[in-house]
């Protein structure tokens, strides 16, 4: 295992773009050491603080910023390769911030309302091709027929406008945008604080604010029959790796797809003073034929970064003009004054 | 590069495909990428909430009416960790804005740009209303 963790370091120290680490897997799933690439965790010497109960110290703030861009697959044009060069990172970078969902770039905010865009807090750009390493080739597993099945009706359903507040989504209704226990990288809000304390440790995503506190001492999960938005997490360490199971899930709480037999392992691993390493495996049997894995780093930054609160039920226009719109386009299409437009994504 | 772009944009959808139909609020489900608007109006109000701020401006048109816009803006924990506060836009100063407004016909609009009738732009530099300096730490 020495020896592939040279050769991998090799291979990709030439990717390594303003101290952002590209960390290819070299064994799949949760179960396997983890290829160490980022000069910072190549010096054997290095291992994380530890907490005055003798925890590694992941304490602080940190941002996904520099995940920011990343596509979840690896897009077709990049197969065989699991990183971008630098300069290829910058566009990719340049180009996320110019456009929102619209192939125009109409509706984009000004630059000074993405924390991304304007270089002022502390961040790299990643070079990783896509979220998911395993498979290794970055695409999520072929899926069950039963869910190719439910996908498709989806798409057929694609178009259709909202009858009500209930088809917007969690994420439109301020839910929650997300199980995982770290936020989902954005162009804001990508904070997240680590608090430790002895048999525990609670992470908060500032995006829409929840926090997950995670006990330590091997109790089991709650019953199977409870289940939870964004599941019952149980947490373990393995050398200087964090380890925390999710299960119960309610199935409301996005997770890339899963329904509420998913199961997530993540593992942290603090590669560095200013690195963390957030892995992730989904695995759903009802869902994906196997279990995938996803990567991401986080950078350390308490010397000017402040998660804020971000309570977005407190405006939640969005959600009354979502609908106005949908009623307003159904009033013109009844009366034949306009064409129907596809429903906006 | 606009494959990679193209791809983003599938990669999104993938992350978000088991959901409902809607799973996020998007742009042209709120706004009408075909009613461009430009609008001069006072400030009257500005609404720092999540997830979007807002800016409320009286525009007062040619045959003499004013028409009180609300004007949506992006999420207003960017410009505090600029400096940015409360007291940063204040009522009664003239603006410009060019965006798109509401499909249901109200007077709402997605800003795109807002401007000072010197042509600076609001949230950009530290050109503003007095407004801290930005703190670039690269």
């Amino acid at each position: 295992m020495r020896h592939r963790s040279f050769v991998a370091f090799s291979a990709s120290s030439w990717l390594i773009v303003a101290g952002v680490s590209m960390a290819p897997s070299c064994v799949a799933g949760e179960g396997g050491e983890k290829a160490a690439s980022s000069p910072e965790a190549a010096d054997a010497s290095w291992t994380a603080p530890r907490t005055p109960w003798g925890d590694p110290d992941f304490q602080g703030i940190w941002t996904t910023n520099e995940m920011h861009g990343v596509p979840l697959e690896r897009p077709a044009e990049l197969a065989g390769r699991d990183a971008l060069t630098a300069e290829e990172a910058a566009a990719r970078r340049e180009q996320t911030t110019q456009r929102t969902v619209t192939a125009e770039g109409i509706g984009n905010y000004d630059r000074a309302f993405r924390d991304t865009a304007l270089g002022f807090t502390k961040q790299g750009l990643s070079t990783h091709a896509s979220l998911v390493v395993d498979p290794p080739d970055g695409r999520l597993p072929p899926l069950t027929a039963e869910a190719q099945t439910r996908r498709e009706q989806q798409r057929a359903r694609r178009g259709q406008r909202p009858a009500d507040w209930t088809d917007l989504g969690t994420w439109g209704r301020c839910i929650t945008r997300g199980a995982l226990t770290i936020v989902e990288p954005s162009g804001y809000n990508n904070g997240v604080q680590i608090v430790q304390g002895p048999g525990y440790v609670a992470i908060q995503k500032e995006m829409i604010h929840e926090t997950r506190v995670v006990p330590l001492d091997g109790r089991p999960h709650v019953s199977s029959n409870l289940k939870l938005w964004s599941g019952d997490a149980r947490g373990r360490w393995e050398g200087e790796t964090l380890v925390i199971e999710v299960t119960n899930f309610d199935g409301r709480g996005p997770l890339f797809g899963a329904s509420r037999n998913a199961r997530l392992v993540e593992r942290f691993t603090r590669l560095s003073p200013e690195q963390l390493e957030y892995r992730f495996t989904v695995e759903d049997p009802t869902i994906w034929t196997r279990p995938w894995t996803g990567s991401m780093t986080m950078s350390y930054d308490p010397g000017q970064y402040e998660l804020v609160e971000y309570a977005c039920h407190e405006a939640n226009y969005s959600m009354t003009n979502t609908l106005s719109a949908a009623r307003a386009e159904e009033k013109a299409e009844q009366h034949g004054k306009g064409q129907r437009k596809p429903a906006g994504r | 590069m606009r494959s990679v772009v193209t791809t983003l944009a599938v990669g999104i959808a993938t992350l978000l495909a088991a959901g409902p139909a809607w799973t996020h609020h998007a742009f042209s489900a709120e706004f009408d990428a075909n009613r461009p608007i430009k609008l001069r109006g006072v400030v009257t109000k500005m609404e720092w909430v999540n997830p979007h701020s807002w800016l409320h401006i009286d525009v007062k048109r040619t045959d003499g009416r004013t028409e009180s816009w609300m004007v949506e803006l992006g999420p207003p924990g960017a410009l505090v960790r600029r400096g940015w506060n409360k007291a940063s836009v204040p009522t009664g100063i003239e603006l410009f804005v060019e965006g798109y407004q509401a499909k249901d016909g109200s007077l709402k609009a997605n800003g795109r740009d807002v401007t000072m009738p010197d042509g600076r732009r609001l949230f950009v530099g530290s050109s503003g209303t007095g407004a801290p300096d930005e703190r670039p730490e690269k």
